[in-house]
C-alpha cells in the first residue's frame, strides 16, 4: 500500500472527513487561545475550564436525552460561567488563585460525575465526554464546531494588541486605562468556547493538551508572538490531522491519538531546537 | 484612616472601566504634577506618607532612598497605578486616571524577558490608546516608532527579539516607547539598576534630552552619589520625605544619616559630589518589589 492509498483510503468514509475537519478546527482554535494560555503561565486554569464544563455537559445530556445540540448549549454556559468564577474567586479571595481554581475545577468535575451516575449505562457516555468521539462529528456537529472556533480565533486576533499589552506590561495596560479585568474575562471565555468546541474531538480529559501543548512547541521554535500564534495553530491541527490516520491505523482512541501526536511533536522539537530558541526566528 | 480606607481605595482600583478611554483635557495654567499629603498603605502598613510635590512640565527629579523607601510605590500611585490613601494627585490639573500622556517605565527585573515580542513592538505597545480598539497601526504610528527607535539609538534593533537585549539597550527600548506614547511625564523606575557606568550615562543622558524635550521626568535611583552628580533636583524619601531641593540641601549629613541610618556620607571631591559608606556594603542594587 502507498503513501498515497495510506492517505487517501479512510477518506472514503464520511464521519473521518468530518472528524479531520473537526480535528482541525480544533487544532488551530487551541492553538490560538494556547498561546497565551502558555505566554500568562495559565496551563492550571485551562484544565479546571476543561474539567469544569463536566456538570453542563451532564445537565444538556439528561435534559436533551442525549442530543449533541443540548449537550453544548450547556456545556458552553456552564464553562462561560466557571471562567467568570474562577476569575471573581481569584480576584476577591483571600486564598491563591492556584488554590481557587483547585477548589472549582474538582468541585465541578464530582458534580458532573455525580451527575452522569444517575443515568443507566453511563460509563459509555462518560467516556465519550471526557475522552472524545471524534469519529461521531455530525454535520451540524461540525458546523457548531467551526463557528465556536472561528469565534475564538476572529476574537483572539481582532483584540490581538490589547491581549499582547495586557499580558506582557500589566503596568503599562493600566497607565493607559486599558480596562483590564475586561480582556481578562473576555479571554477566560474564550478559552472556555474553546474547551467546548474540542470536547468532542478530545474530550474534557485530554483538551488541556490541545491548549498547552502546540503553543508551547511553537514557544520553542520562535520569538515573535504572531509566529508564536500561526505555528500552534498549524501544529495543533497537524496534530488532529495525524492524530485520527494514527486512530485509524492503529486502532486506538482518536482523542488519546491525537493528543499523542501533539506529545510527540513537542518531544521532537524539545530535544531538535537550539537552547537559544530561535529556529525560524533568524530574519532580523 | 485604617483598613476600612485601604479597601475602599482597592475595590476602586478594580472597577470595570469603559473600552474606549478618553484623553483626559489638561486644564491650562495647571503645574504637570502636584502632590498633596499622598500617603499610600498597604492594610495596616503605611509604605508612603505626607508627600508633597509640585513640578513644571519639562522638570527633573530624581527620588531616592533606601531599599522600601517607598520609591515605585511614589511611581505607581503617580501613574495612577495605584490609588492614594491620603491626600491628591494631579497631572496638569487632574486625577492621573485617564490621562495617556503618562509612560511608566518597569524596573527591568520586572519584565518577562523571554516574551516573544520584538523591540518595535514593546514600542508600538506606547502607541496603542492613540490607536484605539481593533484598529491596527497606521503610517503614523509606524513613522513614530521607527523615529523613536532612532532618537535613543537602537533603531539597527527594531526587529531583534526583547530576549537578545542588553540591560542598557532594554532600557533605551522603553525610553523609545515613551517617546512614541508622547508622553509628557515620564515616570522610570531605577533605570540605572544593574547597568555598567557606560550604559549609566548613556540612559542618563536620553533622560536629559527627554526633559530638554519639555517632558516632565521623575527618576528613582538608590546610587546617592550618581544623584548628586547628575540631577538638580532631588526627593530624599524614606516612607515619608526627607528633604526636597538641590544636592546640596538634600543630602547634608542630617538628611542622609534620617534616610540611611549612620554609615552614609557625601565627600566633594574633584570628581563632584561622591558618596562614602563606612560599612562595605550600604545599599542593596536592587530594590526588588512593592
Amino acid at each position: 500500500m502507498g503513501v498515497f492509498e495510506v492517505l487517501v483510503a479512510p477518506l472514503r468514509y464520511p464521519f473521518f472527513v468530518r472528524g479531520l475537519l473537526a480535528a482541525v478546527v480544533v487544532g488551530t482554535s487551541c492553538g490560538v487561545a494556547g498561546t497565551y494560555i502558555v505566554l500568562r503561565g495559565m496551563a492550571f486554569l485551562g484544565d479546571a475550564l476543561a474539567h469544569g464544563v463536566l456538570p453542563g455537559v451532564a445537565v444538556g445530556f439528561l435534559i436533551g436525552r442525549g442530543a449533541r445540540r443540548s449537550v453544548l448549549a450547556w456545556a458552553l454556559a456552564t464553562a462561560v460561567l466557571v471562567a467568570l468564577a474562577i476569575g471573581e474567586v481569584g480576584r476577591r479571595g483571600r486564598l491563591k488563585e492556584d488554590t481557587a481554581i483547585g477548589i472549582v475545577f474538582v468541585g465541578m468535575f464530582a458534580l458532573g460525575i455525580a451527575l452522569i451516575s444517575t443515568v443507566r449505562g453511563y460509563a459509555v457516555d462518560l467516556a465519550h465526554i471526557l475522552f472524545g468521539n471524534v469519529l461521531g462529528v455530525s454535520t451540524s456537529d461540525l458546523w457548531i464546531t467551526a463557528a465556536l472556533g472561528g469565534l475564538v480565533v476572529l476574537v483572539i486576533l481582532a483584540f490581538y494588541k490589547e491581549f499582547l499589552v495586557i499580558s506582557f506590561d500589566p503596568t503599562l495596560a493600566a497607565t493607559l486605562r486599558l480596562p483590564s479585568g475586561l480582556y481578562r474575562n473576555l479571554f477566560l471565555v474564550l478559552v472556555a468556547v474553546a474547551v467546548v468546541a474540542s470536547l468532542q474531538t478530545v474530550g474534557a480529559a485530554l483538551t488541556l493538551a490541545m491548549l498547552v501543548t502546540p503553543a508551547s512547541t511553537a514557544y520553542l521554535l520562535t520569538r515573535r508572538l504572531s509566529r508564536m500564534m500561526l505555528l500552534a495553530a498549524v501544529l495543533g491541527a497537524a496534530s488532529g490531522v495525524l492524530g485520527l490516520y494514527l486512530s485509524y491505523y492503529a486502532g486506538i482512541a482518536s482523542g488519546a491519538a491525537v493528543v499523542l501526536v501533539a506529545t510527540f511533536l513537542f518531544l521532537v522539537v524539545l530535544c531538535v531546537a537550539p537552547r537559544r530558541r530561535d529556529l525560524l526566528g533568524r530574519g532580523r | 484612616m485604617s483598613g476600612a480606607g485601604a479597601t475602599r481605595a482597592r475595590r476602586r482600583v478594580r472597577l470595570p472601566r469603559r473600552l474606549d478611554p478618553e484623553h483626559v483635557a489638561h486644564e491650562a495654567g495647571a503645574p504637570a504634577l502636584e502632590l498633596v499629603e499622598v500617603g499610600v498603605r498597604y492594610g495596616e502598613r503605611s509604605a508612603l506618607e505626607g508627600v508633597s510635590l509640585r513640578l513644571d512640565a519639562g522638570d527633573l527629579l530624581a527620588v531616592v532612598g533606601p531599599n522600601g523607601a517607598g520609591k515605585s510605590t511614589l511611581l505607581k500611585v503617580i501613574a495612577g497605578v495605584l490609588s492614594p490613601s491620603a491626600g491628591d494627585v494631579r497631572v496638569f490639573g487632574r486625577p492621573p486616571r485617564g490621562h495617556i500622556c503618562i509612560a511608566y517605565v518597569p524596573q527591568r527585573s520586572q519584565v518577562d524577558w523571554a516574551f516573544p515580542v520584538s523591540v518595535s513592538d514593546v514600542v508600538m505597545m506606547g502607541r496603542i490608546d492613540h490607536l484605539g480598539p481593533l484598529r491596527r497601526p497606521r503610517v503614523e504610528d509606524r513613522t513614530r516608532v521607527a523615529t523613536a527607535l532612532g532618537q535613543v539609538g537602537v533603531a539597527h534593533l527594531a526587529d531583534r527579539p526583547i530576549a537578545e537585549l542588553s540591560g542598557g539597550e532594554q532600557q533605551r527600548m522603553f525610553l523609545a516607547r515613551a517617546l512614541a506614547q508622547e508622553a509628557e511625564l515620564v515616570l522610570l523606575d531605577e533605570p540605572l539598576a544593574g547597568l555598567d557606568a557606560p550604559s549609566q550615562a548613556g540612559i542618563l543622558d536620553l533622560i536629559g534630552s527627554l526633559s530638554e524635550g519639555g517632558a516632565t521626568t521623575l527618576v528613582t535611583l538608590h546610587d546617592v552619589g550618581l544623584a548628586a552628580r547628575r540631577f538638580g533636583k532631588i526627593l530624599l524619601l524614606r516612607g515619608r520625605p526627607i528633604a526636597l531641593g538641590t544636592p546640596e540641601i538634600t543630602f547634608r549629613p542630617e538628611a542622609l544619616h534620617a534616610a540611611y541610618g549612620s554609615g552614609l556620607h557625601l565627600e566633594r571631591t574633584e570628581g563632584g559630589l561622591v558618596a562614602t559608606a563606612d560599612s562595605s556594603c550600604p545599599e542593596r542594587v536592587d530594590d526588588g518589589r512593592v
